[in-house]
C-alpha cells in the first residue's frame, strides 16, 4: 500500500517537474541534435555526484532489504508470487550468487543509490554520446547511450545493467533499457525476467533531482511497476572508490554439488502479515492492491480478522532488527 | 608505474558493461563497420550487406577466435584462424546454403576442417551433407576416423559422440541411416576428446544422458567460449529425448559441469561466455539461473513423487509456473523429470529435501 498513491501520482509529479524546471523546456534532443544543443549546454544535464534520499520504503531501501512474503505495493502475478514463495536467501551462498550486483530492474531504488553521472564524450567531436552511471549497489555500472544508436538484437548478452538509450524530452532525460539480466523487482524474492523493460525519466531541479521508473515485465507483472526516487547532489561524495567486485569465498561446507537452496511448493510466507498484523491476502501484492479502491476491501478484512491476541506491536521500521527472515544482500 | 586500482578496474567495468552494447552495435551496424575494414573492399555492397546480416543469419562476434551464427533459431559456432574454420554443428538443412554463404563470404573463404556435431537431432546435424559437399567440392577429403588418419592437410573431420554416429549410422533401434557425407568421420566413447586448431586447444566433452545420450560441449580453452548446445539454452526447458537416453540429472550435470569451467570476469558477468544451442550469447549466471530453476523444478517434482503423485496430478500442480513465462515446453521437461524420478533415479541418493522454515505449509 506504501505505493499506491505513488503510482496514482505519478502522472502528476511528471507534468508538475517539467513544469518546475523552465529553464529545460523545450530543449532539443542533445548529441542527436548535431552538436548545437550540446555546444549550448542547453541540454538535459544530469550530470554531477547524486545522493539518494532513502526516506521512505527505509527498511526495504537502505537496511537487509523487506521481509519474505511482503509483496506490497507490487502488481506481481502468481507466477511472481511462486517464485517469491519458495526462494530462499540461502542461495546466495552458492558461489555462483555472491558475486551479483542488484540488476538494473531494481538499482535505481536501493541502497541508496549514490552515484555519479558523467557525460560521455566523442572523443573527436566532443559531443556528449551518452553518460556513464556509476554507483549502483555491487558496481552494476550503466551506460546511458544519447546518441541515437539503436537497441541490439536479442541473440546478444544481457547485462545487469541492460541497454539503454536516452533522449531529452520536455527538460527530462527519458531512458529505456532493455536486455537485463534475470534479477528482481525487490529484494525478496520478487523476480524480474529478462523480457523487463524499463522506460526512465530523470528530471532535474537544479541540485535535486526526481527518478521515475516504469518496469514492464509481462511475465511477473500484471501491470507497470512505477517507482519514484529523489536524489540531491552531493559535492562532497565521491562514488566509484577503488573496488575490485566482490570475491566468492566457500560459505557452506555441506551442500553436496548441485544443491540450489529453496523453499518447498506449498511454503505460505506468513511472517511479515502476523508480525504486522495485516491480513494475509493483503500483503500478496497483486494490482489490485495498488489502487485506493482496495482500502474499503483492507478495512473489511482487517474488520474481519481475529484480534491478535498473541500478535505483537509492529516496531519502527527503522529500529527493527534484520531477522533471519529478513532478505539478505 | 604502479596503477591506479580504481582506474584498471574502473576501466575494466566500463568495458564489461558496454560488452553487449558493442556487440550489438557491431551486428547492428554490420555493413559500416565492414566498409571500414580494407579486408572487406573487394566485396561488392551487396555482399558486404550479408557479411553480418544475411536474411535469417547474423554472425556475431564473441571473443577470440570464436563466432556465434545464428542461423534461423538454432545457434552455429565457427571458430576461425589461419588454420581454417571448425564449426560446432550445421543447423537445419533448409539454412545450410545460406549457412555456407555466410560463412565463405563473412570468413574469406578459408577451409572448414571440422565439424562437430553436439547431437544427433536435426536441427544440429541436418546441415552436415550440404556442408560436407561443398568441402569436398573444395577437393578436401575426409579423413580421421578413431583409428587416428592423419589424413595431411586436404583433409576435414567431422566428429561426434560415437553414439550419435551409432545413431546417425542407424545402428540403434528406431533410427535411420543418414546420408554418407553426413555421418561422423571421427568418435569418441569417453569423458573427452582433445584438439589443437586455430593455435587453441579445444576440448570436446562428453555430457552423458543429458538431452540424449550422445551430447556433446566444445571448450575453446584460448578463446573462453564453451559451445553447450542443448544442454544449455535461453528459450525453452531442456528437451529430454527419453527414447534416445536423455535424462533430465544428466542434463543437470552438464550443467554443473559448464558452472566448472565457467570464470567470470566481474561481479557475475563477462568471461567465459556460453553459446547456447538456441537463443542468445550467455555467460556464467545466465547458466546458474537455467542450472538453478530446472533442478528446483526436479525438486519439486521429486517431492510429488515422493507422496506418490500421478504425471497428471503433478502436472495440475503446475510445478515450473514461475518459469513458464520464460521459457517453453514446461510440459515435456516436467514428464520426463517424472518419469526419471519414478524410474532410473530411484536407485539414486535423494537430493537434500528443501529445509523447513517458520512460515505454514499446505
Amino acid at each position: 500500500m506504501r505505493h499506491a498513491n505513488r503510482v496514482k501520482t505519478v502522472g502528476c509529479l511528471m507534468f508538475l517537474a517539467a513544469l518546475a524546471a523552465p529553464s529545460l523546456r523545450g530543449t532539443p534532443v542533445f548529441a542527436q541534435g548535431g552538436g548545437g544543443a550540446a555546444a549550448s549546454g542547453a541540454t538535459c544535464d544530469m550530470s554531477g555526484e547524486w545522493s539518494a534520499r532513502s526516506r521512505e520504503d527505509y527498511e526495504d531501501r537502505a537496511l537487509m532489504g523487506t521481509h519474505l512474503g511482503d509483496y506490497t505495493g507490487m502488481p506481481i502475478n502468481d507466477a511472481a508470487r511462486l517464485y517469491g514463495h519458495t526462494w530462499d536467501a540461502s542461495i546466495l551462498s552458492l558461489t555462483t550468487q555472491q558475486g551479483i550486483p542488484h540488476p538494473g530492474q531494481y538499482f535505481m531504488r536501493g541502497p541508496g543509490p549514490n552515484f555519479r553521472m558523467s557525460k560521455v564524450l566523442d572523443e573527436k567531436t566532443q559531443e556528449v554520446v551518452g553518460y556513464s552511471v556509476i554507483g549502483m549497489w555491487g558496481r552494476a555500472d550503466r551506460m546511458i547511450w544519447t546518441d541515437g544508436r539503436p537497441h541490439p538484437p536479442d541473440f546478444v548478452e544481457s547485462t545487469w545493467s541492460g541497454f539503454s538509450t536516452g533522449t531529452c524530452e520536455r527538460g527530462m532525460l527519458k531512458v529505456v533499457t532493455d536486455h537485463y539480466k534475470f534479477g528482481y523487482h525487490r529484494r525478496n524474492g520478487i523476480p524480474a525476467s529478462v523480457k523487463a523493460k524499463a522506460t526512465e525519466y530523470f528530471v532535474r531541479h537544479g541540485d535535486t533531482m526526481t527518478h521515475v521508473q516504469f518496469t514492464e515485465d509481462p511475465v511477473y507483472l500484471e501491470e507497470p511497476l512505477v517507482r519514484t526516487t529523489d536524489f540531491e547532489i552531493n559535492r562532497n561524495q565521491n562514488v566509484g572508490a577503488p573496488g575490485l567486485g566482490f570475491e566468492t569465498v566457500d560459505e557452506i561446507a555441506t551442500w553436496p554439488k548441485g544443491y540450489v537452496p529453496h523453499f518447498a511448493l506449498g511454503t505460505i510466507p506468513d511472517e511479515f502479515a502476523h508480525n504486522w498484523g495485516i491480513p494475509y491476502e493483503a500483503t500478496q501484492g497483486g494490482k489490485e492492491t495498488l489502487y485506493p479502491e482496495y482500502l474499503q476491501k483492507l478495512k473489511k478484512m482487517m474488520a474481519e480478522q481475529p484480534k491478535p491476541a498473541a500478535a505483537p506491536a509492529p516496531k519502527p521500521a527503522a529500529a527493527k532488527p534484520a531477522t533471519k527472515t529478513s532478505a539478505a544482500k | 608505474m604502479k596503477r591506479n586500482l580504481f582506474e584498471r578496474s574502473s576501466a575494466r567495468r566500463v568495458v564489461g558493461a558496454l560488452a553487449a552494447a558493442a556487440i550489438g552495435v557491431c551486428v547492428a551496424a554490420g555493413p559500416a563497420a565492414a566498409q571500414l575494414n580494407p579486408s572487406y573492399k573487394k566485396y561488392s555492397a551487396s555482399q558486404i550487406a550479408k557479411i553480418f546480416d544475411n536474411g535469417d543469419i547474423h554472425v556475431l562476434p564473441v571473443q577470440g577466435n570464436i563466432y556465434m551464427i545464428v542461423a534461423g533459431d538454432v545457434n552455429v559456432v565457427a571458430q576461425v584462424g589461419d588454420d581454417g574454420i571448425l564449426l560446432v554443428d550445421t543447423g537445419k538443412k533448409e539454412l545450410a546454403e545460406k549457412l555456407i554463404e555466410t560463412i565463405r563470404l563473412r570468413f574469406e573463404n578459408k577451409p572448414i576442417r571440422f565439424i562437430i556435431n553436439t547431437s544427433v537431432r536435426p536441427e544440429h546435424t541436418g546441415g552436415n551433407e550440404t556442408v560436407v559437399k561443398f568441402i569436398r567440392n573444395r577437393g578436401l577429403g575426409s579423413g580421421g576416423g578413431t583409428g587416428g588418419d592423419g589424413g595431411g592437410n586436404n583433409t576435414f573431420r567431422l566428429i561426434a559422440h560415437e553414439t550419435t554416429s551409432n545413431r546417425m549410422n542407424g545402428l540403434l533401434p528406431g533410427e535411420t541411416e543418414a546420408p554418407a557425407d553426413a555421418l561422423p568421420t571421427s568418435t569418441f566413447f569417453t569423458e573427452k576428446k582433445k584438439i589443437y586448431f586455430n593455435n587453441e586447444p579445444i576440448e570436446i566433452i562428453s555430457a552423458p544422458a543429458a538431452n540424449t545420450d550422445g551430447d556433446l560441449m566444445v571448450f575453446f580453452r584460448g578463446s573462453d567460449v564453451i559451445a553447450s548446445g542443448d544442454v544449455f539454452r535461453t528459450d525453452s526447458y531442456p528437451v529430454i529425448d527419453a527414447k534416445r537416453g536423455g535424462t533430465v540429472q544428466g542434463t543437470l550435470d552438464a550443467l554443473n559441469r559448464i558452472l566448472d569451467i565457467t570464470v567470470p570476469e566481474f561481479n557475475e558477468q563477462g568471461g567465459t561466455r556460453i553459446i547456447p544451442g538456441h537463443g542468445r550469447l550467455c555467460n556464467e549466471s545466465d547458466v546458474d539461473d537455467y542450472r538453478n530453476w530446472m533442478t528446483i523444478i526436479k525438486y519439486r517434482v521429486e517431492d510429488m513423487v515422493k507422496k506418490g503423485m500421478t504425471l497428471d496430478q503433478v502436472k495440475a500442480a503446475k510445478p515450473s509456473l514461475d518459469f513458464d513465462g520464460v521459457f517453453a515446453g514446461n510440459a515435456p521437461y516436467i514428464e520426463a523429470a517424472y518419469q526419471d524420478l519414478t524410474t532410473i533415479a530411484k536407485a539414486a541418493p535423494a537430493a537434500k529435501a528443501a529445509p523447513s522454515r517458520g512460515g505454514k505449509t499446505k
